[in-house]
């Protein structure tokens, strides 16, 4: 695209398998009614939803004999769109560098990234009441109403990485109990948080060799004559950029 | 004639009066049941404390009480409903319309249950190797054929259950077997020990049983690579602790669970989040302003 070499930073799967790792060990508790006593506990299946078909079909029930409707409670969450997120627009002239590849004279550099906002939705379907408020009470306290995590969204050849904070804002929560029906219905309990993720869309890394000699030509305004010219250069000229480095200047001045 | 002597009903042909008719008609019923029917295990549900009231579901029930019974199915050709793919996965959301004779549930279950088959029990197709939840019992089905007083039969109108992790321990082997192929199970990797462990066993961490600090049951193990899969876990498991087998005394050690991959569920990411995550969540605690002992 634009004449661009193809890149993919998987920018869009590792926001949505850093939500999911938010949830990935929710527990619920089966307790004793009267002494609160644990009775058992198991960890809340989570699943990206909208797998293929063939898939659920395959790996959900491999022998064609589950036996059973499903296996409850159960979590899921999806993506459902996004936003450019004008309040955080910065000016695409800051080119920004990353660290030198080790051994070579390259230096990553990349451009300011799209901030945009992911719709994200998570789903809990439980069996009991008690199960759904377990699960909804353990992740409540800690929207405030935004969750914070640290992704790294580019790597470069040299190791360094671009690292952005990464809010996840719990905007809405929705409980359905549907029980209503004719007999034979039976109770379905279901909630759904929409969820926002704070992200950046970065480019492509581009690459370009470090700036290792300044040249600064005195001129005199009136004349143009040069007076003097400075030159600076990394002490020891070999330093890399992550080196303990100084500098050496020279100043040649002409009559 | 006097008009109140043609409206009284004859003392002939008066059905709801006639044990005989009422005998024969149940009979019949019966008969039917057993002949077409099927041998199925009816499974009633308890509880490991008491129904919650407030809420009005009882998230400890269990499921040991098992009674032989014999339904027809009513579905004549197949399941009503049908595999369903939702964004809580796959689910088998299969239903099926159950005759049960008065007489056969009273003799089967011995009158444990109660005098009529309860939704939220279960029903162990036999034919169909699954578990059937009794959603609905409809006591209309043979419209009071002789009087309101008069049950000949029930239908059930059932669906695949949707298992909550339940324990469900029959001592049928097949419900059991079923029952451990679906349950929320964990993979543990055992170090030194002796003995071996027996399938459906309890096993513990702790002094004993009764004080112990975590309990499982034994789905599986594999003595030569020392895996056990484990199921129905209270508390949480302690690495480089002893875990012991409470009929067969073996004891090892525990090197590693992992309760974040259920080795019954083909399509939870809980595990395979944990692992692409670490690739690229950040952890590292820098100060953004530098560092202050330089």
């Amino acid at each position: 695209m634009l004449g661009i070499p193809p890149f993919y930073n998987q920018t869009i799967r590792r926001v949505m398998v850093a939500f999911g790792t938010m949830f990935k060990d929710t527990v619920v508790i089966k307790y004793d009614a009267n002494t609160r006593a644990e009775l058992g506990r198991s960890t809340v299946p989570i699943e990206y939803a909208g797998k293929e078909t063939y898939i659920q079909r395959l790996d959900g029930d491999p022998t064609l004999q589950k036996g059973v409707q499903i296996v409850l409670p159960r979590m899921s969450f999806e993506l459902l769109g996004m936003k450019r997120d004008e309040n955080r627009q910065t000016s695409s002239y800051n080119k920004l560098t990353l660290c030198q590849t080790a051994g070579s004279n390259a230096i990553s550099s990349f451009s300011p990234g799209m901030p945009y906002d992911l719709n994200i939705q998570l789903n809990l379907y439980v069996r009991n009441q008690e199960d759904g408020l377990q699960v909804i009470e353990q992740i409540l306290p800690f929207f405030t109403p935004d969750y914070t995590l640290n992704l790294k969204y580019l790597s470069c050849d040299g190791g360094c990485t671009v690292s952005e904070d990464l809010p996840f804002v719990l905007e809405n929560i929705n409980y359905s109990n549907n029980y209503e029906g004719p007999g034979g219905s039976v109770r379905y309990i279901n909630w759904s948080l929409d969820f926002i993720a704070k992200t950046w869309f970065y480019g492509p890394l581009s690459s370009g060799s470090v700036i290792k000699t300044v040249d600064v030509n005195i001129n005199d305004i009136d004349s143009g004559n040069t007076q003097a010219t400075i030159i600076i250069t990394p002490n020891p000229p070999t330093a890399n950029a992550t080196d303990d480095y100084g500098f050496t200047t020279i100043i040649k001045e002409f009559a | 004639m006097a008009l109140g002597a043609m409206m009284t009903i004859s003392q002939y042909f008066n059905p709801y009066n006639d044990e005989a008719i009422k005998k024969l008609y149940k009979s019949l019923i019966d008969q039917c049941i057993n002949m077409f029917g099927v041998e199925t295990t009816y499974i009633a549900r308890d509880s490991q404390s008491h129904v919650d009231l407030f809420f009005g579901d009882d998230p400890t029930k269990v499921f040991s009480n098992v009674y032989p019974i014999v339904v027809m199915i009513e579905n004549v050709d197949q399941f009503d409903g049908g595999d369903l793919f939702t964004k809580f996965g796959y689910t088998v959301s299969k239903s099926v319309s159950l005759l049960l004779g008065t007489e056969n549930f009273q003799e089967g279950t011995a009158n444990n249950v109660g005098p009529r088959p309860r939704e939220g029990d279960l029903v162990w197709l036999q034919p169909f190797q699954a578990l059937y939840e009794i959603k609905y019992v409809n006591q209309d089905k043979f419209f009071y054929a002789f009087g309101n007083k008069n049950f000949y039969g029930w239908s059930l109108s059932c669906e695949e259950f949707r298992y909550n992790n339940e324990n469900i321990t029959t001592g049928i082997p097949d419900v059991d077997g079923k029952v451990n192929q679906i349950m929320i199970a964990y993979q543990a990797q055992m170090a030194n020990g002796n003995g071996s462990y027996s399938i459906g066993e309890a096993v513990y961490q702790g002094t004993s049983y009764t004080d112990a600090t975590s309990t499982a049951v034994v789905i599986s193990w594999d003595l030569p690579t020392a895996n056990l899969v484990l199921g129905q876990t209270v508390g949480v498991f302690i690495a480089n602790t002893n875990v012991i087998g409470l009929e067969s005394n073996a004891v090892f050690t525990l090197q590693s669970i992992n309760v974040l991959d259920n080795v019954h569920d083909g399509l939870d990411n809980n595990e395979q989040i944990r692992q692409e995550a670490d690739v690229f969540l950040n952890f590292n605690e820098d100060n953004p302003f530098g560092n202050p002992t330089e």
